[in-house]
């Protein structure tokens, strides 16, 4: 059968002249562990490769194989890579989804499908391409082993004939992902590709309206998951000691950590490795590591995701109140609980802030690009040194686990920071050191490290009352002095956290805060709130707590403001209660999402829009 | 896969499906998973111990093994990972009636849950303990746990693994069980056998299935798919009842010893508590039938 015949059927719209072009987002529907990933990182590098600004979305089960799984690519000429809400063009693999897939189409949107589901028969107000999968995978594939992996390149093949993808970059991206390893694979691979192309070629007619089109706006720029940039930040800052415990989404982290620092940190003389990376026996287990690492003096980390961060509460405010340092990555998914482990939310943010119990508080770095990640990263070994404290970097399962497109990395300019270590040399000229007194003005006290070789180095510490000398004391003006020095050294971070981004329209009498992942979505939004309801918008997004001067100021600069959550209770919201003035409080208005996606402009314009009374 | 699973027609009636939840099936797991197999294996069980089925609770951790208790339609609870231990000692503890069984992962109950396990053993706590060994940890991709064998490949031992692993049957033996035996999912009709032995019997029971998780361990290992895994153990296991635990020690390609090594009768924990405050409070101590409200 082929399309015409469907066609003539009119059993879809006719032809549109219309064209959206380089604006539209492809999903493919498919069953986890087919392998359909390597086809569809094909299919956005060759978008990419194109100049076309694109992002890649994985929707994945909490399974290793055979559930369903979507995978969507967006295009964009604007530049926009948040999630759009809508899909324009679907390629339906899985016959589990597929009805469903297809009913959740906007009219007008394209799918190309497995012939034999006979999608068609379910809608007729859109543009539907059957393929005989089965039949055109068998010439190219002789070996039936292999058909189910090569099957994927085939709608490669069909959605690059009908968007008008360059079959160039189609091959150069291919190429590129097997890698000249594996040439006989990726040879096998491309005729799939090109079966495809050609069945659509000569078989179907198009009749949806998008394209894409050469474009110069991905020159220079890489694509790369956020879990690898973080890696690669933490190489950067000289990372020595890792420790941790497997948990989606934040193993991947580790996993390409381990795989940089094997290639780049075996020392060329010796042959020796520089780092030490043990994977615990849990959470509670890889933080105590990690604790114990930092007051050897080495700068250590660990990644995990919620379930692990509540794990690590108790050893986080030993960490805060003996004052060692710690780096902790939490690549945030669907809690409580074990939730939804395989869909994004930021939604530790209020319980990271205080983790552990008694009166802490603790610093938190928000990423929203893999640059950020990169430089946070270096910023957070950085922070954790100088302030003695552990110190938390907030990804989320979106930036983390999917492809974006991103600047290369900023070749840091900085030395890095250790903070206030004491050598024998310096006890010499001292005489001797009080390790938990003040004697900067910013909190933070001066510390040695175990093994240092001077009679007045060793100094006993502990998660129990203590003095400036680390003596144990249950005084409590100790106490209480020591909790104020502490609470002063967080105000002292305030000075030294990455400063927000903020954009301001002078017009504007509205503003919108947000943090991480949600800028893409906000970012977005703001366009759709100026172009569709005429509203100027203000914009800040944080990177860090403790907040920074900025944010008061720009509260104070608008009449509402909205704070952007991707979590049911508005944490970030109910943060900045906690510090701002009551006038301040008064003007914050919530948008909250908690689906478990990847947050979207349209969430936030409705949302927005109807609380502005539009 | 297993046979059991693979049965969706309505006209042809599993002896086991009654124990299912049918409306949850497909079930998540790989073609040629092993963890199938067991659950056949343990409906079997219930049919053969003609235990009161209303009074069994199964209690899982986290992990592909983990997902078992969601697929029996028994009164079953999924808890955090490496927990299941603790919330089955405090189920059994509320209500001393429910025959209680935790059906867990190697990792859940041995690496982040290994502390709550030997503390159950050691106070012979009344439950049974049914951990599938596929030697990694599968649930988040296949890397190292603490029963990876020397020289095993994993995610993160690309080398081979160099961490020496945990003998689980002289770990439970050693911290008290009452019942301890292994076998692998080649041995269905032994298993079922056991696993229908600890359905009736008192103190903490434990019993070790080591189990293929071809997607990603017999694959990195080179080591074929679910059938070959079959063979493998037909051919690597030796049946030795009451072996000393100390010898069971699973290396990448040895042999693997299987049987009952275990199987004694000590006061459980309830019978320990009764007989010593009954002793030193006299008829002060008064226990009720279960600490349930009704
Ligand atoms: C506190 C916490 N840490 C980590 C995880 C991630 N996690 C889920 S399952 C699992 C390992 C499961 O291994 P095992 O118990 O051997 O079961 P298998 O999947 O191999 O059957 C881990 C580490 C989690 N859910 N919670
Ligand atoms: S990943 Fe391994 S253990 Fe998990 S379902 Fe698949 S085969 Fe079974």
């Amino acid at each position: 059968m082929s399309t015409i015949e469907v066609s003539a059927a009119s059993s879809q719209p006719t032809r549109t002249d219309s064209h959206v072009t380089n604006d539209f987002s492809i999903q493919v529907a498919t069953v986890n562990g087919s392998g359909s990933q390597t086809a569809n990182t094909v299919l956005m590098r060759a978008l990419f490769q194109m100049g076309i600004p694109v992002s890649g979305k994985n929707l994945f089960p909490s399974n290793i194989a055979g559930l369903p799984t979507w995978f969507t690519i967006r295009a964009s000429k604007h530049g926009y890579i948040g999630r759009k809400k809508e899909i324009d063009f679907l390629v339906a693999m899985n016959p589990e989804t597929a009805q469903e897939d297809v009913r959740k189409l906007e009219p007008g949107a394209a799918v190309v499908y497995d012939e034999p589901l006979k999608l068609n028969t379910v809608r007729s107000d859109l543009h539907f391409y059957p393929v005989p999968f089965d039949r055109l995978v068998g010439p190219v594939c002789p070996e039936a082993r292999l058909r189910k992996l090569v099957r994927n390149m085939i709608y490669d093949g069909v959605v690059a004939q009908l968007l008008g993808i360059d079959m160039e970059e189609m091959r150069t991206a291919l190429y590129k992902q097997f890698g000249p390893r594996k040439a006989k694979a990726a040879e096998l691979n491309w005729n799939a590709v090109k079966a495809g192309y050609d069945f659509a070629a000569a078989n179907l007619v198009k009749t949806d309206r998008y394209r894409v089109e050469r474009m110069n706006a991905t020159a220079g720029k890489i694509i790369i998951e956020g879990n690898a940039a973080i890696a690669l930040g933490c190489v950067f800052a000289g990372v020595t000691v890792v420790s941790w415990y497997p948990i989606t989404p934040s193993s991947s982290v580790i996993e390409a950590l381990t795989t940089y620092l094997r290639r780049f940190r075996i020392d060329k003389e010796t042959g020796k490795a520089t780092f030490a990376v043990i994977q615990a026996e849990d959470e509670l287990a890889s933080i105590g590591m990690v604790i114990g690492a930092s007051w050897a003096g080495a700068r250590a980390m660990t990644a995990t995701s919620g379930p692990g961060i509540s794990l690590m509460a108790e050893f986080t405010g030993l960490g805060y109140y003996a004052e060692v340092p710690a780096v902790i990555v939490n690549v945030q998914r669907v809690g409580p609980s074990t939730g939804l482990p395989t869909r994004t939310m930021q939604g530790d943010i209020l319980s990271t802030a205080v983790l552990s119990h008694g009166d802490t508080k603790h610093p938190i770095l928000f990423p929203s690009s893999p640059v950020e990640c990169f430089t946070m990263m270096i910023s957070a070994f950085d922070l954790a040194e100088y302030f003695q404290t552990p110190v938390f970097v907030f990804s989320d399962l979106d930036l983390g686990m999917n492809n974006w497109m991103s600047d290369p990395f900023p070749y840091p300019t900085e030395p890095i920071n250790r903070g206030k270590v004491l050598t024998a040399e310096d006890l010499d000229r001292l005489g001797g050191f009080a390790r938990y007194k003040d004697v900067d003005g910013d909190g933070v006290g001066y510390r040695t490290l175990p093994g240092t070789r001077h009679p007045k180095a060793a100094y006993f510490t502990r998660g129990s009352g203590h003095n400036e000398n680390a003596g144990y004391s249950e005084r409590e003006d100790d106490y209480m002095n020591n909790m104020d020095r502490l609470a002063h050294k967080f105000e002292a971070m305030r000075s030294r956290v990455p400063a927000p981004y903020v954009d301001i329209d002078q017009r504007a009498h509205v503003g919108i805060i947000c943090a991480g992942t949600s800028r893409y979505a906000v970012e977005e939004s703001r366009d759709q709130l100026r172009d569709e309801y005429g509203l100027q918008t203000s914009y800040l997004r944080l990177k860090a707590y403790p907040f920074t001067p900025q944010l008061s100021e720009f509260i104070r600069r608008h009449e509402r403001v909205y704070v952007v959550d991707q979590n049911r209770d508005g944490q970030l919201l109910q943060l900045m209660r906690l510090e701002l003035d009551p006038d301040e409080i008064a003007k914050l208005r919530s948008v909250r999402y908690y689906g478990g996606l990847p947050l979207d402009a349209r969430t936030v314009t409705a949302e927005i829009a109807a609380q502005e009374g539009f | 896969m297993s046979a059991l699973l693979e049965v969706t027609n309505p006209e042809v009636t599993n002896p086991v499906e009654p124990f299912l939840r049918m409306e949850r099936i497909p079930h998540i797991w790989c073609p040629g998973c092993g963890i199938g197999t067991t659950v056949n294996c343990f409906t079997r069980a219930l049919i053969e111990s003609k235990v009161d089925l209303d009074r069994v609770a199964i209690v899982s951790g986290i992990g592909c093994s983990g997902r078992v208790a969601g697929y029996l339609r028994l009164d079953s609870f999924h808890t955090t990972h490496g927990r299941a231990i603790p919330f089955a000692t405090g189920l059994k503890l509320a209500n001393p009636s429910l025959n209680v069984v935790v059906y867990s992962g190697d990792g859940d109950l041995f690496a982040i849950g290994g502390n709550h396990l030997i503390h159950a053993a050691r106070r012979n706590l009344d439950i049974k303990v049914i951990c599938i060994n596929n030697l990694i940890y599968a649930m988040t991709g296949g890397q190292t746990a603490p029963t990876t064998p020397g020289e095993a490949i994993t995610t993160t031992a690309p080398y081979g693994c160099y961490e020496p692993a945990f003998n689980l049957c002289a770990l439970a033996d050693s911290a008290g069980a009452s019942y301890v035996a292994r076998w692998t999912t080649y041995h269905v009709r032994q298993l079922t056998k056991s696993m229908s032995e600890v359905m009736r019997k008192r103190g903490f029971c434990f019993i070790e299935i080591i189990s293929p998780c071809p997607t990603l361990y017999q694959r990195r290992n080179k080591m074929g798919d679910g059938l070959d895994t079959m063979k493998y153990y037909k051919q690597k296991s030796k049946v030795r009842h009451g072996a000393p635990t100390s010898e069971l020690a699973i290396t990448k390609d040895g042999e693997i010893v299987v049987g009952k090594f275990v199987d004694r009768d000590r006061p459980d924990y309830l019978e320990l508590m009764r007989s010593r405050l009954s002793e030193q409070l006299g008829d002060r101590y008064v226990e009720t039938e279960n600490l349930v409200c009704s």
